[in-house]
């Protein structure tokens, strides 16, 4: 049975593949230019292979995702050549000309797939989350009791309030 | 200069896919300076027509050039990248070259992944009909689309 769906899946990759290449060059031409790459890749004259924590960062979609020629301040080191940082197009770009960096995305996007999900304590921004709900309530908390403080304190002292009755602890004016 | 254009060029159209509404005007001047006009047109046609009718098509139809067109077919790649569609775990604004490649996705893997099912003949037609006139446009004399030809 599961030899069954192996060639099964084997032969819609094929087909699909088949049907791909017959259709019309139109807009394979854009693509040509990877293959140029792949083949030369001196040609693309980058500054070698993103660091294993940009790899990382990428798989995570940590990476800005933007083009880096859109400012002006980058385009001419883009021009020359060189990247002052590395956006995700970058580093999708880039794996697809390097077989070594596409085989680590590939392994550890996988690798992640399969670890258990870290439970709700356990994500580093639910922990932040929910150490800024604790401050938060502690400050509302801390206002709270300063409130009853300051509306108690004439009871608490036996203070004679001159133009109020001291009520169930709040002070009223007297009309 | 001409290799980093042509990286401008297709770092643009993975935008375009992925929907980050980086307006074709504002780089329209860089995707040509290289004289490379033909193909230039091309990904500004596909960004017209994404911006003229449903982006999701031209977003699927684009998925499925990448998965297609590029890199060397991966069986293995295919596999866990169709297990992520059907489980509806990847959508087509976390996508890019390097997921899609060598994948060979069929259309209704594509139709899965951008959420509807549309006729790609008659989208690459639209896609073609606007490049046209913007060669046609280009052959007038004019040295490139003006801003109102790109946003009408």
């Amino acid at each position: 049975m599961a030899k069954q769906d192996r060639s099964d899946e084997l032969k819609d990759f094929l087909s699909s593949e088949q049907e791909a290449s017959s259709e019309d060059g139109f807009f394979r031409d854009l693509f040509t230019t990877f293959e140029q790459w792949r083949r030369n890749p001196h040609l693309l004259e980058t500054s070698g292979c993103p660091s294993e924590e940009t790899l990382r960062a990428y798989i995570a979609g940590e990476l800005p995702d933007r083009l880096t020629f859109e400012h002006e301040e980058y385009f001419l080191h883009y021009l020359a050549g060189e990247s002052p940082e590395w956006t995700k197009s970058e580093v999708s770009l880039h794996a697809l000309i390097c077989d070594s960096c596409s085989e680590s995305i590939q392994t550890w996007r996988e690798r992640a797939q399969r670890q258990p999900k870290k439970k709700f304590w356990e994500r580093p921004e639910r922990i932040v989350a929910f150490d800024i709900s604790w401050k938060t309530t502690f400050m509302q908390v801390s206002v709270v009791v300063l409130i009853m403080l300051l509306n108690w304190w004439p009871v608490a002292i036996g203070y004679d309030v001159p133009h109020g009755i001291i009520d169930n602890g709040a002070i009223k004016t007297k009309l | 200069m001409r290799i980093h254009i042509e990286f401008a060029r297709l770092a643009y159209g993975e935008q375009v896919m992925r929907c980050t509404n980086r307006p074709v005007e504002m780089v329209s001047d860089l995707l040509c300076m290289d004289g490379e006009y033909e193909k230039a047109h091309k990904w500004i046609a596909l960004a017209i027509a994404k911006r003229q009718g449903d982006p999701d098509i031209i977003r699927g139809l684009l998925a499925y050039f990448f998965s297609n067109y590029t890199g060397k077919p991966n069986l293995q790649r295919r596999r866990y990248l169709i297990e992520q569609i059907e489980n509806r775990r990847l959508h087509l604004k976390d996508c890019s070259y390097e997921m899609l490649a060598g994948t060979c996705l069929s259309w209704d893997h594509v139709f899965q992944l951008c959420g509807k099912s549309f006729n790609p003949t008659r989208e690459k037609e639209r896609v073609r009909k606007i490049f046209d006139e913007l060669m046609a446009k280009k052959g007038e004399g004019s040295s490139w689309p003006s801003k109102t030809d790109l946003m009408s």
